[in-house]
């Protein structure tokens, strides 16, 4: 978003990337829907398992293990280039190209009024950032009580799809419960996603093929290499990708950044006018420590998060149209002062393209009866996925230590624990969403936590506070105390609400970027 | 009161697998002994593959699957310790004994060789077209769901006594 604004305003824009991608996996995904694709082609192993059967789990179950053989890029050469040891946080990093934003969960929710403000961000400024971010990117959602906490005021959303049968009852049992629920804080609708349902600038609707985490081809739903691909065909943009930034240092007229090949090991020099770092917080993390070579930690704010698979008896053994999405099919908040300040999210999804071996092991049945008693659960199962927000605290923090293993020759460490009280608020706001869930006749059968770091949501660790103090961002986005390099990802934000976070950053990224060519 | 270091050994009375009464016991059968090579050899890999696809679907399953379980066994090697590769061999012997050992072994140890291998072949199975109408979600009734959860535990039952011998 930053390098569009950018380019848009006819400045002349490079940009260092990661760059890795897929070119294996994504030819192979036929040009057909989920249910045609697994009952007639010969070849689905290759995309489903993977041509090393990598995509079947026969270890630890990791962050990021959902990913599919075709989306297994993201992860690519991570483990090498962004080292991180910690006993306590489990995140997901990616060198992909445009970043974690190759697998997001499209997921669009604009911060309310009150948590921009904990967040430190600037009201009437994010409130055009956002506008600006929904058309280039697209957004379909509905009318209904979710709204006020997704797109709200937000205009030119496009129509949402056909949920799923099962979500569909659960979204009419709301209608019947509506008033019960929202005076318990509870408020039901469906998701806004950045899924088209309406052809935008050359990009197609969903056509429901239920491929959606397997292949871009449609191009229905925003990945940050469309916007890429666009910029590139403009002549003030250059990519130079398949590079790792290791640090910068500003100098008489300009900032110089240095990075590696990822290919080839080499160390390369890239020098500018200015710099927007969003290489995502834990990435920018490293540069900042590196490049003010020394050794303070730095804060860090993550959602906690879990899941809950949650049955719906009355969808037991019941019909699975061939058409539909496997993105998020409603969004439930818990907003229990009703000011849209302290508010926790659950996305539901129903569960059909990742497959049922994931789900085989789980069951303490022999693996033939488990797969006859899922065939028979499969459509009445909902997955509720528990967003809470997250504010600064004592013990979460970032540090660099050496590695002389490494090929940047450090590694972060992460040292991540919530307090008590936390934890005591958010299991019982988990057990207000189980509640309210029973009560639409959806029953939650376990709570499963992936661990802390496992909601990809990340920020908070140069926060805005404008003291111009070190490791502390302007209100611009510039990092304190350099003139010419600004932090355009989730760094500065000093509260993170539970909401879908992506939509909030790329608004910031196209602030930062604006604020940054006026300065 | 600890045991002096000159004690004697305690005696334990648990019944022990004799490796050569369980040759023995094979020969009388006219079976090889299990023990005599290596589990991974690629016919044991296809006849793995048949018993445990035929187990998991209820029928013989294609040889473009058998093929597909043979070159994942190459690709993801699964370590199989000891004890894993003698259930192996006596499932391959007792092809009707694999559900209860698969359904003991769900309870008792499920991260073993044995159910990282089964789940290796279901994965295979439901990628397969012939086969991937048993995986996909929907059909299927309540009796046969209350039916399998039923035998699920009676198989288990079965199952935990032959883990704990073999």
């Amino acid at each position: 978003m930053a390098a569009q604004t950018l380019v848009e305003s006819g400045r002349t824009v490079l940009m260092l990337d990661g760059g890795q991608r897929d070119d294996h996996y994504g030819p192979l995904v036929p040009a057909t829907d989920f249910v045609t694709a697994r009952t007639t082609d010969p070849d689905q192993h290759r995309y489903l398992l993977g041509d090393r059967f990598e995509a079947v789990p026969l270890g630890e179950v990791r962050t990021g293990a959902q990913l599919t053989p075709p989306r297994q890029f993201i992860t690519e050469q991570v483990a090498k280039y962004l080292p991180l040891r910690s006993t306590s946080f489990f995140p997901l990093e990616s060198l992909a190209l445009g970043g974690l934003g190759s697998g997001w969960g499209l997921g669009c929710c604009r911060f309310s009024d009150q948590e921009l403000a904990q967040a430190g961000l600037p009201l009437p400024a994010m409130k055009a950032a956002y506008a600006v971010v929904a058309n280039r990117i697209g957004i379909s959602g509905a009318d209904d009580d979710a709204r006020p906490y997704t797109t709200a005021d937000l205009e030119g959303i496009q129509p949402t799809f056909t949920p799923d049968p099962t979500t569909a009852l659960l979204l009419r049992r709301y209608q019947r419960r509506r008033g019960q629920l929202r005076q318990q804080g509870f408020h039901l609708g469906r998701p806004a996603l950045a899924l088209l349902t309406e052809p935008k600038n050359g990009r197609q609707p969903t056509s429901g093929r239920d491929l959606d985490f397997y292949s871009d081809t449609e191009q229905a739903a925003y990945r940050p290499w469309i916007t890429i691909e666009a910029l590139r065909r403009q002549a003030n943009f250059r990519y130079h990708g398949g590079v790792l930034v290791v640090r910068f240092r500003e100098v008489e007229d300009g900032v110089e950044v240095d990075a590696i090949d990822i290919d080839r090991g080499e160390s390369l020099t890239f020098r500018a006018g200015r710099l927007l770092l969003a290489p995502g917080v834990l990435g920018t993390a490293r540069i900042v420590l590196r490049s003010f070579g020394c050794g303070d930690t730095l804060p860090l704010l993550c959602n906690p998060y879990c899941y809950v698979p949650c049955a719906v008896p009355s969808r037991l053994g019941g019909e699975v149209p061939r058409s539909g999405t496997g993105f998020a099919q409603a969004a439930m908040f818990h907003d229990p002062g009703g000011r849209n300040e302290d508010v926790a999210m659950a996305s539901i999804y129903g569960y059909r393209q990742l497959m049922m071996f994931r789900l085989l092991r789980e069951a303490p049945l022999a693996f033939q009866d488990a797969r006859i008693l899922f065939r028979y659960l499969l459509p009445a199962l909902l997955i509720m996925g528990i967003h809470h927000p997250d504010a600064t605290a004592a013990g979460k923090s970032l540090a660099l230590e050496p590695d002389p293993s490494s090929p940047t020759g450090d590694r972060l460490t992460a040292d991540c624990r919530l307090d008590d009280q936390t934890v005591r608020r958010n299991t019982e706001r988990e057990r207000g969403f189980f509640r309210a869930m029973r009560s639409l006749g959806a029953w939650p059968i376990k709570r499963v936590d992936p661990g802390y770091g496992a909601s990809i949501h990340f920020a908070g660790s140069l926060p805005f506070d404008g003291s111009g103090l070190p490791f502390s961002l302007h209100a611009n986005g510039r990092l304190a105390p350099t003139t010419r390099t600004f932090i355009a990802d989730g760094s500065g934000f000093r509260f993170l609400p539970a909401k879908s976070l992506t939509l909030s950053l790329m608004a910031n990224a196209h602030l930062v970027a604006t604020q940054a060519l006026h300065e | 009161m600890p045991l002096a270091a000159t004690d004697p050994p305690a005696r334990d009375w648990r019944w022990r697998r004799d490796p050569h009464i369980v040759a023995s016991m094979n020969l009388l059968r006219g079976q090889p002994d299990a023990g005599s090579k290596s589990p991974d050899e690629p016919a044991d890999v296809r006849r793995e593959a048949e018993v445990f696809g035929c187990y998991l679907v209820g029928s013989p399953i294609s040889p473009a699957a058998v093929d597909l379980y043979d070159r994942a066994s190459r690709v993801r090697t699964i370590p199989v310790p000891p004890s894993d590769a003698r259930l192996i061999a006596f499932m391959l012997r007792n092809r009707r004994l694999v559900g209860p050992i698969d359904g003991a072994l769900a309870l008792v140890r499920p991260q073993s060789a044995v159910r990282k291998k089964l789940l290796l072949m279901a994965a295979i199975l439901e990628t397969r077209p012939e086969h991937a109408h048993l995986f996909l979600p929907g059909g299927g009734s309540a009796i046969g769901a209350v039916f399998a959860g039923v035998r699920g535990v009676l198989r288990a039952l079965v199952g935990l006594p032959l883990v704990r011998l073999i």
